[in-house]
C-alpha cells in the first residue's frame, strides 16, 4: 500500500505540510503568549509604579491612615489578589489582606532571591526580575511584580521622618495580579489556531490529493486497465482522449500492438504461403 | 574436468548468498528511520519532564552560563532550521539519493531544547521543537525506507530470476 505510487506522492507532501504548519503555529503561539505575558507584566509594573507614587505623599507625611485605605481601596479592585508594602527587613506593613500585617515574608521566596540570592542584598533589580509567576494558595494563577521604594532626600531630610540616610531601599510594594483573563484569552487564541490550522491542512493535503487524483492517479488506473491483458495482441481496449500525455502513451502502446498484429499476420501469410509452395513442388511429377 | 563442471554452480550459490545478504542488509536499512524517531522519544521524555527531574537553575550557574538568547530569536532559528531540513530531505526525495538518515539532527534538537531550557521557557516551546523532530525524521525515515524497499524488490526479482537458472541448470 505505501509503495504505490499515490502512496509516494501523498505520503511527503501531507508529512511536510502538516509538520511545518504545526511547527510554525506552536512557535507563534508560544511567541504570542510570551509577549502577552510580557506585556501583562509591563502593565502590572505600572500599576505598581502608580500605586508607589500615590502613596508617596501619604509616606512623606507618615500618614499611616491615609496609606492604608489607598491600599486597601487599589487591592479591592478586580484582578488585583494581593497588594501589600512592606519594609526592608520584610515585615508588611500595609496590606489588602488585614490578617497578613505584621508577619514577615521569606526572603527565600522567588520574587525575594532576585535581591536576596547573594550575601548583601542587591540595590538595583532588573525590571524583568520584579516579575514573578505562581500558583497562589486558593489556586490562582498569579502574575506578582515587586517595585523597590527607594530612599529619597526628602525621605531623610524632612523634620517629620526618621528615615536614616544609609539604606537605598526602604521597602517594597508587592502586588499580584489574577492570570486567569490572560489564561482564558490565550486557551481561546489555542483553540483558534488548532481550528484553523485544521483548516488549512484539510484544504492543502485536500487539494493536492484530489488534483493529484484527478490528473493522475484516475488516468494512471485507466492506463494499467487498459493495458493489463494476458495476450498482447488481444488488446482492443482504448483509453479515451482528455489525459495528456497518459492519452499518448495509451496510443502508443495500442500503435505497438496494432504493429505487432500485423507482424503476426504477415508472418502467418508468409508461413502459410511457403507451406503451399511446398506441398505443390512435392505433388509436381519428377521428369 | 570436475572443476569446469562446479564452478558455475559454485559461482551462482556465491550469488545467491550475496543477493540475500543485501536484503537483509537492506531490510536492516529500511528500519534505520524509525531507530532514529525512537532516539527522539526516548531523548524527548525525559526533556517533557524536566520541570519534576531536573533542579532549577540556580542563580551563580545563571551568571556562569551569560544572558541567555530570548525565546523569539530561538523560535525564529527553529522555523529556520526545520524549514532548511525539510528542504534537504525533498531534495534528496527527488533525486532519490541513498544517503543515509542523520542522526545529526536528533543532537541539533537537543540543542534547541538547551537553548529553551537554559532561557526558562522550554515547558512552552517543547511541542515544537518535538513537531520539528517528528516532521524532519519521519521524512527522513519514509525516503529511506520506500528506497529500501525498492532496492529490496530488485533484488528479489534478481534473486528469483536466479533461482530459476539454478533450477534450470
Amino acid at each position: 500500500m505505501f509503495q504505490s505510487i499515490a502512496a509516494r506522492s501523498i505520503i511527503p507532501v501531507s508529512l511536510t505540510v502538516t509538520g511545518f504548519v504545526a511547527i510554525c503555529c506552536l512557535s507563534l503561539y508560544s511567541i504570542m503568549k510570551q509577549d502577552m505575558i510580557d506585556d501583562a507584566a509591563k502593565s502590572g509594573r505600572n500599576i505598581a509604579n502608580t500605586v508607589v507614587l500615590s502613596t508617596r505623599y501619604a509616606m512623606l507625611n507618615n500618614d499611616r491612615q491615609n496609606l492604608g485605605n489607598i491600599i486597601a481601596n487599589i487591592g479591592q479592585q478586580q484582578g488585583v489578589e494581593h497588594l501589600r508594602i512592606f519594609d526592608h527587613n520584610g515585615f508588611i506593613n500595609f496590606s489588602r489582606n488585614q490578617s497578613e500585617i505584621g508577619h514577615q515574608v521569606n526572603k527565600k521566596m522567588e520574587g525575594c532571591s532576585g535581591c536576596h540570592s547573594g550575601k548583601k542584598a542587591a540595590d538595583q533589580l532588573a525590571a524583568e526580575k520584579q516579575t514573578r509567576r505562581f500558583v497562589n494558595e486558593r489556586g490562582v494563577e498569579v502574575l506578582a511584580m515587586s517595585q523597590p521604594i527607594y530612599n529619597e532626600p526628602s525621605c531623610s531630610n524632612t523634620t517629620c521622618h526618621y528615615h536614616p540616610r544609609e539604606p537605598k531601599v526602604l521597602g517594597m510594594l508587592d502586588i499580584g495580579i489574577d492570570q486567569g483573563p490572560l489564561q482564558n484569552s490565550l486557551a481561546l487564541m489555542r483553540y483558534r489556531m488548532i481550528i484553523f490550522t485544521l483548516m488549512v491542512l484539510v484544504l492543502t493535503v485536500g487539494g493536492v490529493a484530489a488534483l493529484l487524483n484527478r490528473s493522475f492517479f484516475i488516468p494512471l488506473k485507466k492506463l494499467v486497465e487498459v493495458t493489463s491483458v494476458a495476450e498482447p495482441y488481444d488488446c482492443v481496449k482504448k483509453l479515451e482522449s482528455g489525459y495528456g500525455e497518459i492519452t499518448l502513451l495509451a496510443r502508443n502502446f495500442h500503435c505497438l500492438i496494432v504493429r505487432l498484429n500485423n507482424t503476426r499476420v504477415t508472418l502467418e501469410q508468409y508461413r502459410n504461403g511457403s507451406k503451399e509452395a511446398d506441398d505443390t513442388e512435392t505433388r509436381l511429377p519428377l521428369n | 574436468m570436475t572443476n569446469q563442471e562446479t564452478s558455475p554452480e559454485v559461482s551462482q550459490e556465491n550469488q545467491r548468498a550475496a543477493l540475500l545478504e543485501s536484503i537483509r542488509r537492506l531490510h536492516a536499512r529500511s528500519f534505520r528511520g524509525m531507530w532514529a524517531i525512537v532516539a527522539f522519544a526516548c531523548v524527548s521524555i525525559p526533556v517533557m519532564l524536566s520541570d519534576q527531574i531536573l533542579p532549577p537553575l540556580t542563580p551563580e550557574v545563571k551568571k556562569m552560563l551569560g544572558a541567555p538568547p530570548s525565546s523569539n530569536m530561538i523560535s525564529a532559528l527553529l522555523i529556520v532550521y526545520a524549514f532548511s531540513a525539510i528542504l534537504l530531505v525533498l531534495g534528496r526525495i527527488t533525486n532519490s539519493s541513498p544517503k543515509l538518515i542523520s542522526f545529526s539532527h536528533i543532537g541539533y534538537l537537543i540543542c534547541f531544547y538547551a537553548f529553551y531550557y537554559f532561557s526558562g521557557v522550554l515547558a512552552e516551546n517543547f511541542w515544537a521543537v518535538l513537531a520539528t523532530g517528528m516532521t524532519i525524521l519521519s521524512l527522513e525515515s519514509y525516503h529511506i525506507w520506500s528506497l529500501s524497499m525498492a532496492k529490496i524488490r530488485e533484488e528479489e526479482e534478481a534473486l528469483a530470476l536466479l533461482e530459476r537458472r539454478m533450477k534450470f541448470n
